[in-house]
């Protein structure tokens, strides 16, 4: 599993030997009892999660413009103050590479193992690379190190944090959101959702639609219903309540037969009729005593033995007539006289119609 | 239709069986004068009653009266038609 990813592509001149390095704690790797022609290119490799009894693997591809360079790789750990390295006693290169072809990438693997070479704590180790030429004339050429990467190949973590990503995504594919890798998945889940909520709508709409259809045809069913009750309610009014105004033409058809056909005796109700109705609404307003004249016709002569008489007493209307007052206490008496004797007229009826009381109670 | 149907063949078997009668009418002449006898017995009479008794209200209570023989009368009827039913008990 590869803890870190250093991506080195850098140049060095021959002929320039770098023989001391300072690390990012301070300590400072001088290298003594090297040859002074060689060429020492050094980085620093920090990690958090340093594990002494891991083993890692350290690649990185080489590249040099002549023949025959040789390449050595040291790594030391920042925190040894006394490291290993070319001079000192049990020092010892990692890898060594020897180029046989110039203008070739040559990539290199080594494996180290921190508590094999280092017994102390740590967090960085550096990496120092060695070149050497058996020509001086090639001093000048230029060597190029990249794809410097470092993989921890007993991180179990990785391997539990990699299931953890695949069930991640497995979860996150399932039931949707953003996984550990930051990828935003819809969901099994909610996938199947939206699949029953489209179904759903659709039975949903579906359903409204033969419910609308059923609502209408109820009210189609219920309305003809109605219709049809109200045809026979007025079907059946018809049967006895005849059209508007045919008992009057039938009253004035039956009149005018009545008058063709009977005549005189038809004649007699209608004046009947009529002097009801002029008894009812006659208006006095000439109180008087009227005597008719008394006339007759004999051979085409009239005959009148007397006038008419009229015998005027429009005095009882005269407010300046001494007698006016007497004539309205007259009046108001009458009036009540009038009424007590409906009065005892109503009750009399009573007695006769459902019986008791006696003649004193008139 | 049927009280239409029912009046109409009444009327028309009334037409028909009394289609013979043919009683003439009086003369209008007559009629006129009847008429004018009428009205003049009314108006005379009215205002000779109206020296003694107020002929307004006297024709009122006259007619509630007359209102009231009527009811009785229609009552005394019914009674005497429920009378003939003996399931109704009334004696």
């Amino acid at each position: 599993m590869t803890t870190s990813d250093w991506v080195w592509d850098s140049t060095y001149q021959l002929g320039t030997p770098t023989i001391s390095y300072t690390a990012a704690n301070g300590n400072i790797f001088s290298f003594s009892n090297v040859n002074s022609g060689n060429l020492w290119a050094m980085r620093e490799v920090s990690l958090s999660d340093f594990n002494p009894d891991h083993n890692y693997q350290l690649s990185f591809s080489c590249y040099g413009s002549f023949n025959k360079t040789n390449c050595r790789v040291w790594v030391f750990f920042a925190n040894d103050t006394t490291p290993a390295y070319p001079g000192n006693s049990g020092a010892y290169p990692l890898v060594n590479i020897t180029f046989s072809n110039d203008s070739q990438w040559h990539v290199a693997n080594l494996k180290f193992k921190p508590s094999q070479m280092y017994s102390g704590a740590f967090q960085s180790f550096i990496v120092a690379f060695e070149f050497t030429t058996d020509s001086s004339s090639n001093i000048n050429s230029s060597i190029r190190i990249k794809d410097l990467t470092l993989i921890d190949q007993d991180d179990d973590s990785g391997l539990l944090d990699s299931i953890l990503d695949w069930l991640s995504r497995i979860y996150h594919s399932i039931v949707g959101g953003t996984d550990t890798e930051g990828v935003n998945h819809t969901g099994l889940v909610q996938g199947i959702a939206n699949a029953l909520t489209v179904v759903k709508t659709a039975i949903t709409d579906k359903l409204e639609a033969v419910k609308t259809t059923l609502k209408n045809s109820i009210d189609n069913i219920q309305g003809w219903l109605v219709s049809l009750g109200e045809s026979i309610k007025d079907g059946f009014f018809a049967l006895f309540v005849p059209e508007d105004g045919f008992f009057e033409d039938t009253f004035d058809d039956l009149d005018d037969w009545c008058t063709e056909h009977f005549g005189v005796l038809y004649q007699a109700p209608q004046i009947m009729i009529q002097f009801i109705r002029k008894l009812t609404t006659i208006n006095p307003t000439h109180p008087s005593i009227t005597i008719p004249p008394i006339q007759f016709n004999f051979q085409g002569q009239t005959w009148t033995l007397t006038d008419q008489l009229v015998v005027d007493f429009s005095w009882v209307n005269d407010n300046s007539h001494p007698l006016y007052n007497y004539y309205r206490v007259y009046r108001g008496f009458t009036i009540v006289i009038m009424f007590f004797g409906l009065g005892a007229y109503l009750v009399n009826t009573y007695h006769r119609v459902f019986g008791g009381g006696s003649t004193d109670d008139n | 239709m049927i009280i239409e149907a029912l009046v109409t063949a009444i009327l028309n078997l009334i037409y028909t069986v009394l289609d013979f009668v043919e009683i003439p009418q009086l003369q209008q002449s007559i009629v006129n004068d009847v008429n004018t006898t009428i009205d003049n017995i009314l108006g005379w009479s009215s205002n000779l009653i109206d020296i003694f008794l107020d002929y307004n209200i006297a024709i009122i209570l006259v007619g509630i009266i007359l209102i009231v023989e009527v009811i009785v009368e229609i009552y005394f009827f019914v009674l005497w038609v429920l009378k003939k039913i003996p399931v109704v008990g009334i004696e």
